[in-house]
């Protein structure tokens, strides 16, 4: 994930509203994407469906960079968005937090 | 058989049973039989601060069981007291009258506890803290009822007990009568620290304090100081040294300095009696330590069964403080009071670090470690081989490359003489021929081939390192059921450790005894234990738990949830229809179902929904979503049935109220069936009560999902009353014994009935009565959580982040 001048980043809301160690459904245009909270001003942004069963991935569990699936447990991989031991992947976004807003590159998923 | 000499062994402790084993490895021509004045096997003395604590329970320290005596042939005698020795005759008198004659004598008769001259120490609430029945004392009057507790004697043994008696929910005084604590171990500086450490966890440290009297009428309630102070207490222990018990050496005619005077060879000043370990004086000096104990029980094996040859030349005194969260290690000599001792020394305030070493004509002579006593091994070897140490003294304090803690190659890095454990005095190369020679395959192979890490356990890891490392693949694994790999404690030790360190949260638990992330399996499941060991009075953490819990609704595959709300006993009302109607039409509820629990199940519910739905239905949640108690199923009962013996509607009605709300290991669903027609399928729950002509069956462990289980009964009660509290005592014993995600069907197939009803309904009124207050305490706790509509616990719980799709963004980084 290559962020340059160019690139278009947009405020999704601040901090505090992002419990930690969960995730939180962000809509934007057609995009449906989880944006996660890890603790310690760390939060990644992953598309929200997923790949086994289209399960909600905002809704899973938070382990340490790692989201389980609420439906089936599928183990995702909160920085790279790839499957853990497991076939599939969903698309990343780079996340940034300046002064306590949280802000989402969504054009550069990858 | 006759030919065999009889060799009796006074004193049934660390001492004598580890010189037996000595002897008994070199096959003696001996009967033996062993005089144990406490009314139980061999226990590991030390570890007696331990089951203060609450860290290991009594089982786990007893070093011979029953078989181990009966194996090697050797007559047990418990509770059997020697009280006089006829050295002429070689007989023994004990207190029940009985002589014994002995060939051989082996004196291990140990220390006593000095208990200085202070009024009022009969007093009730005073105890000392010595054996297995002082402990069990203590911890039963800490059981009964908390309060403040005063200890006298700040030395290893009084530090030891304040932490347990902290960990048992005492207010904890030290009263030492010196200007600092383990006088004896540390410097006025190591005090200082010392001091601070204890202060630190809320133990009160009074120093310079000579204690006058102990109050109180029967019971006693303060301690008086000869300054005229005066603190409360309502117990009070004393820890101010132990003597050398020397009475039988006295009577038998030994020579009895402060112990029984034995020379190199551990031989007394009468040929066919020994003596060993604390009891004994050797060189001047008497020891009150386990090392010492192992040497000269090996020597003393020697020149008893005829190989009269190895010595025993003394010991390096070295001290190892066993406190939760405190490290301390002292030996040899620390007071630089000769101009040729020379020290290092280090402080580290905000870590609470402090190491001095003392050397002397260039070999290190003494050394006090507090904080860190990561190398105290190291300086201990070097003390005891009296080697040169190297010019460089901050490579001495500070060993270079610096050792990474943890990491396999470490201890392997060491030479093969040093020492691994410091209590028995193993060495790394004894260890070592243990797994090369020996076989041995597991730590506790190693265990009893070696005696390391059988004394305050503290050197189990490192054992373990050097079996890793020289076993490697052939290690065998003990398969203890662990709650997870990311916390791998079994459920039980977690509840323990959950209680002893005072964790209240799922996130605490992990950082200071997990990986500090855990995962999908065990975050619930410590978020159920935690909730269950504090009885509620937890600190809840919502990223713990799974979604349902967070949303109080069941995920479905669509991502929608489902709403269940709580009908007690499975009845209704026009009103309540009327109402979940309403919403259902108010909300487009795509479905509406009765379930197989007598209620109604509102289906395909959107997230940002709930909230207002719950607020509309003004209900209480079902619960339909948790491992927790789901409902109780009903069936008509006298209220309408012709068949009916028993009123089961409000009966059921009455047990869901009682039990709703509260978390399980896994889902518990309840039946109440007004007859043995069984309409509402009571034999196929987890609870079920099965009315009877005059009475009521109270049946456990049934099943009618995945698996199908009939129900054991639990047992046969007159009234509705004690059929609930056998229903209470079952599920809060399951609460707190099952394992996480086990159904009852399981649990009690694990454990049997016999079991079950031997810890409940037939335990005793004390532990019956803990359950029940616990579920009480627990149940007053319970809050409705769709009350959350009103308060949710964060402002995002039940909504997502939407932008308008013309939000402007920002180009390039914000930052």
């Amino acid at each position: 994930m290559n962020t340059t001048e160019q690139t278009k980043w947009y405020l999704i809301s601040e901090t505090h509203l992002f419990p930690e160690r969960e995730g939180k459904r962000v809509h934007f245009k057609d995009y449906d994407i989880a944006v996660f909270n890890l603790g310690n001003g760390r939060f990644r942004a992953i598309d929200n469906t997923c790949p086994h069963k289209q399960g909600p991935l905002a809704d899973g569990i938070v382990a340490g960079e790692n989201v389980f699936c609420p439906l089936h447990a599928l183990k995702i991989d909160l920085g790279s968005g790839c499957a853990v031991e497991a076939n599939g992947k969903v698309r990343s976004y780079p996340v940034q937090v300046y002064n306590a807003k949280v802000y989402v590159a969504f054009d550069e998923g990858e | 058989m006759s030919d065999k000499k009889h060799l009796v062994v006074v004193g049934n402790g660390m001492a004598g049973m580890a010189c037996l084993s000595n002897i008994l490895k070199r096959q003696p021509n001996f009967v033996v039989t062993v005089l144990s004045e406490e009314p139980y096997c061999n226990y590991n003395r030390i570890l007696l601060s331990s089951v203060l604590s609450g860290e290991k329970p009594e089982e786990d320290i007893y070093i011979n069981t029953e078989e181990w005596y009966e194996k090697n042939n050797i007559c047990l005698r418990l509770g059997t007291k020697a009280v006089d020795i006829n050295a002429k005759t070689q007989n023994i008198i004990c207190q029940d009258g009985s002589l014994v004659h002995y060939d051989k004598l082996l004196i291990a008769t140990g220390s006593d506890p000095f208990i200085p001259p202070i009024d009022g120490v009969k007093k009730r609430g005073v105890y000392t803290f010595r054996n297995l029945a002082d402990t069990r004392a203590i911890l039963e009057q800490c059981r009964a009822k908390t309060g403040r507790a005063v200890v006298i004697g700040g030395g290893l043994l009084g530090l030891e007990a304040a932490r347990g008696l902290l960990n048992q929910g005492m207010k904890v005084s030290v009263v030492h009568i010196m200007d600092r604590l383990m006088e004896r171990q540390v410097d006025e500086k190591g005090g200082w620290f010392l001091k601070r450490e204890f202060e630190k966890m809320g133990i009160d440290v009074l120093l310079k304090r000579s204690t006058a009297r102990i109050m109180g009428d029967k019971d006693v309630d303060g301690v008086l100081f000869k300054d005229g102070e005066i603190i409360g207490a309502d117990m009070v222990v004393v820890a101010c040294g132990i003597r050398p018990n020397v009475a039988l050496g006295k009577k038998a005619g030994l020579q009895v300095n402060r112990g029984i005077v034995v020379n190199d060879y551990m031989e007394t000043n009468n040929p066919d009696i020994f003596a060993v370990g604390e009891c004994v004086e050797h060189r001047g000096m008497v020891y009150g330590l386990v090392a010492p104990l192992w040497d000269q029980g090996k020597v003393l094996a020697a020149t008893i069964t005829g190989d009269k040859g190895p010595t025993y030349e003394g010991s390096v005194l070295a001290t190892k403080l066993k406190v939760m969260g405190i490290e301390l290690f002292s030996a040899g000599e620390f007071m630089p009071e000769e101009p040729e001792k020379e020290v290092v020394a280090y402080e580290d305030h905000a870590f609470g670090i402090y190491k001095k070493l003392v050397v002397k004509n260039e070999r290190l002579v003494g050394a006090i470690l507090i904080g860190d006593s990561s190398d105290a091994n190291r300086f201990l070897d070097m003390i005891r081989k009296n080697e040169r140490v190297s010019g460089d003294r901050h490579r001495l304090l500070f060993e270079t490359p610096p050792a990474v803690p943890g990491s396999p190659t470490d201890v392997m890095s060491k030479p093969d003489t040093e020492t691994i454990c410091g209590c028995i005095g193993v060495s790394k190369g004894q260890i070592v021929s243990a797994i090369r020679e020996d076989g041995c395959r597991s730590v506790q192979d190693i265990k009893k081939c070696t005696k390391a890490s059988t004394g305050c356990g503290t050197c189990t890891g490192l054992v373990e390192q050097i079996l890793r490392a020289v076993a490697g693949s052939e290690v065998e694994e003990v398969k203890e059921k662990v709650v997870c790999e990311c916390i791998p404690f079994p459920k039980e030790k977690l509840r323990n450790i959950i209680k002893t360190q005072n964790l209240k949260s799922v996130q605490d638990v992990l950082e200071v005894y997990g990986n500090g992330t855990g995962c999908l399996a065990c975050k619930p499941a410590l978020g159920f234990i935690v909730d269950e060991v504090w009885c509620g009075d937890h600190e809840e953490q919502r990223s713990a738990r799974f979604i349902n819990d967070r949303v109080h609704a069941n995920i479905q595959r669509d991502g929608t949830f489902s709403v269940i709300p709580r009908m007690r006993g499975g009845v209704t009302s026009p009103a309540q229809l009327r109402k979940i109607a309403d919403v259902a039409e108010k909300y487009k509820v795509p479905m509406v179902k009765v379930t197989g629990s007598q209620r109604i199940d509102l289906l395909g519910v959107k997230k940002e929904d709930l909230p207002k739905m719950w607020a509309d239905l003004d209900m209480t949640s079902g619960y339909a979503y948790a491992k927790a108690v789901r409902m109780v199923k009903s069936c008509v009962g006298t209220d309408f049935c012709r068949f009916g013996t028993q009123n089961s509607i409000q009966t059921g009605i009455d047990l869901e109220t009682a039990l709703e709300g509260l978390h399980t290991p896994a889902k518990v669903k309840l039946g109440v069936v007004g007859c043995p027609r069984n309409c509402a399928e009571a034999t196929v729950k987890d609870i079920g009560l099965v009315g009877i002509e005059g009475g009521w069956q109270v049946v456990i462990g049934g099943a009618a999902g995945k698996t199908v289980r009939a129900a054991d009964i639990l047992l046969v009660v007159e009234t509705k009353e004690q059929a609930f509290e056998a229903a209470f005592l079952f599920f809060q014993y399951y609460r707190e014994n099952g394992e996480y995600l086990e159904r009852t069907y399981d649990f009690v197939e694990r454990l049997g009935l016999e079991k079950i009803r031997q810890e409940t309904i037939l335990a005793s009124d004390e532990k019956k009565r803990g359950l029940l207050e616990r579920l009480k305490k627990s149940k007053s706790k319970v809050v409705n959580p769709w009350n959350e509509h009103k308060k949710p616990v964060h402002p995002m719980q039940f909504d997502d982040f939407v932008l308008p799709k013309d939000k402007e963004a920002l180009i390039g980084s914000p930052s």
